[in-house]
């Protein structure tokens, strides 16, 4: 089915394809030859098609070769975390947290309330007090206390809107920690052990919930922090309003933010760990991310930036690439 | 103990992409009309290119117009796909697949035979790879499949760049060939 003017071009697109990362690619004469004949565009297809396919199935494949080349360190023993395998895993799980909610939901009579999301979803709620809730993809929170309202953050993303009333405080608390608040617009993130304050409107003070001595930290509107309990370090940056809980519209948007932060909000809709390497550590991203069913978010940040995977016991480590 | 450790960190961004696109934005357009065959859909690409450099990059950047490329070629590719999803499902390939999450169709999620098929196709990957010819399918296993860049696998093999990219070439277009006999 392949006649020799279709196998030269092939041949071409290879030839093209394999020099894209070069630093003398002639981008021009590229698109002169793509525009020379359609049937240029779809052989380059093809083989950018096959290429990036066997970049996604890398792990798989390398599970499989002989171990007689120099593989040896990563690869992974299983051929297991194929990308698709993985958003099958999603699906399911979404659907299973899906039905899990239905049978959830109608416990009334208990102090706690219990919202959860699937991977898929985000969901408004309206607290007793009158204050908005939202919650991102895949998310737990129970909530409790009537008036005052005590949210407790499980797992995942949950943002704010508090109406302002003196008399009463909500209380997010997210490992170990308090966020308190008497009338904003903030978000809350508890993902992989890190917790994520950033305040839109108003401000909120934090503090560890057992009391250590320490003066609580106030947050105002256009600033983050980002605590790391177990190493006990929490950094304060300057957040645009606008970007606090951009998730709700399913979008991650960053201007100069580093790697390490990125990565920390896209882990939460990632299926595996995600680990920055400190040779990647000091990367910066700005730009608008698509959130999606999250299976896309690590090729969007890669298409941008230097980076190459490493699947290595079921923890996938981000590294820099040589040069591009 | 953690109140001293809260550092403030100013985030620095420097400018530059955006303007190199808006001074290149026609030979954007051209190359781009010749990769999907139409002026609207080039248009498109680059106004998403715009989207994700929509604020200045700060990691340093070589050659920012190839930069600027190669952002455009992934969201091609990208398009290339889901439009092979599109036309798969039109003729009614995988239409029991298409599942519900929520409010939105999971369409980027794979279909039961994908999924199904996926531990197969690996295996023809694999043993394509694995097969001839040897050198070129060497550097390309190197690179692909163990992330090497280009120029280390070039200091590995003690070879030229141009080399690596030869071989790369020769190995794709057999790949290309075997896989689709």
């Amino acid at each position: 089915m392949m006649d020799a003017t279709t196998q030269d071009a092939i041949d071409a697109a290879a030839a093209w394809h394999a020099r894209i990362d070069a630093s003398d690619m002639d981008w021009a004469g590229f698109g002169d030859w793509l525009a020379a004949d359609p049937s240029h565009r779809t052989a380059y297809d093809s083989v950018a098609l096959l290429d990036a396919e066997i970049g996604a199935a890398a792990p798989a494949i390398a599970a499989l070769l002989p171990a007689n080349d120099d593989y040896s360190t990563d690869a992974p023993p299983v051929a297991r975390p194929t990308r698709w395998r993985w958003a099958a895993a999603g699906t399911g799980g979404a659907l299973a947290a899906g039905l899990a909610l239905l049978l959830v939901a109608p416990t009334v009579t208990d102090t706690a309330q219990t919202y959860a999301t699937s991977a898929g979803d985000t969901r408004a709620v309206t607290l007793a007090d009158g204050s908005a809730m939202q919650l991102d993809r895949g998310s737990r929170v129970s909530v409790s206390g009537g008036k005052t309202p005590l949210i407790e953050l499980a797992d995942g993303a949950a943002s704010f809107s508090v109406r302002h009333d003196p008399s009463r405080i909500l209380i997010v608390r997210a490992g170990g920690y308090d966020i308190r608040d008497v009338g904003t617009r903030f978000a809350v993130t508890n993902a992989r052990g890190q917790i994520s304050v950033a305040v839109a409107e108003g401000s909120v003070s934090v503090a560890p919930h057992d009391p250590d001595g320490s003066v609580p930290t106030t947050l105002v509107a256009g600033q983050r922090l980002d605590i790391d309990p177990s190493a006990g370090i929490a950094q304060r940056r300057i957040v645009a309003p606008a970007a606090v809980a951009d998730w709700s519209d399913g979008r991650l948007s960053y201007d100069g933010a580093p790697l390490p932060l990125v990565v920390a909000d896209i882990s939460r809709y990632a299926n595996a760990p995600l680990v920055v390497d400190p040779s990647a550590a000091g990367l910066r991203f700005s730009g608008v991310l698509t959130i999606g069913d999250g299976s896309r978010l690590l090729d969007q940040l890669r298409a941008v930036l230097p980076l190459r995977l490493r699947r290595a016991d079921g923890v996938v480590h981000l590294e820099r690439s040589g040069q591009r | 103990m953690w109140s001293l450790a809260v550092a403030d960190i100013d985030s620095p961004p420097p400018a530059g992409l955006s303007a190199v696109l808006a001074a290149n934005r026609p030979q954007l357009v051209r190359f781009f009309a010749g990769r999907t065959g139409s002026v609207a859909e080039a248009e498109d690409v680059v106004q998403e290119i715009w989207l994700h450099i929509a604020d200045p990059v700060a990691a340093p950047i070589a050659n920012p117009l190839a930069y600027l490329h190669r952002i455009g070629m992934n969201i091609v590719l990208d398009r290339v796909r889901a439009n092979g999803r599109r036309v798969r499902r039109d003729t009614g390939y995988v239409d029991a697949t298409i599942s519900v999450a929520g409010s939105e169709a999971v369409d980027d999620a794979p279909s039961a035979f994908e999924t199904v098929d996926g531990r197969q196709r690996v295996a023809q990957l694999a043993a394509a790879l694995a097969g001839p010819p040897e050198g070129a399918m060497r550097v390309f296993r190197r690179h692909k499949i163990d992330g090497l860049s280009h120029a280390e696998v070039a200091a590995e093999f003690a070879i030229s760049r141009s080399a690596v990219e030869k071989h790369i070439a020769v190995a794709l277009r057999h790949l290309r060939k075997a896989l689709d006999d």
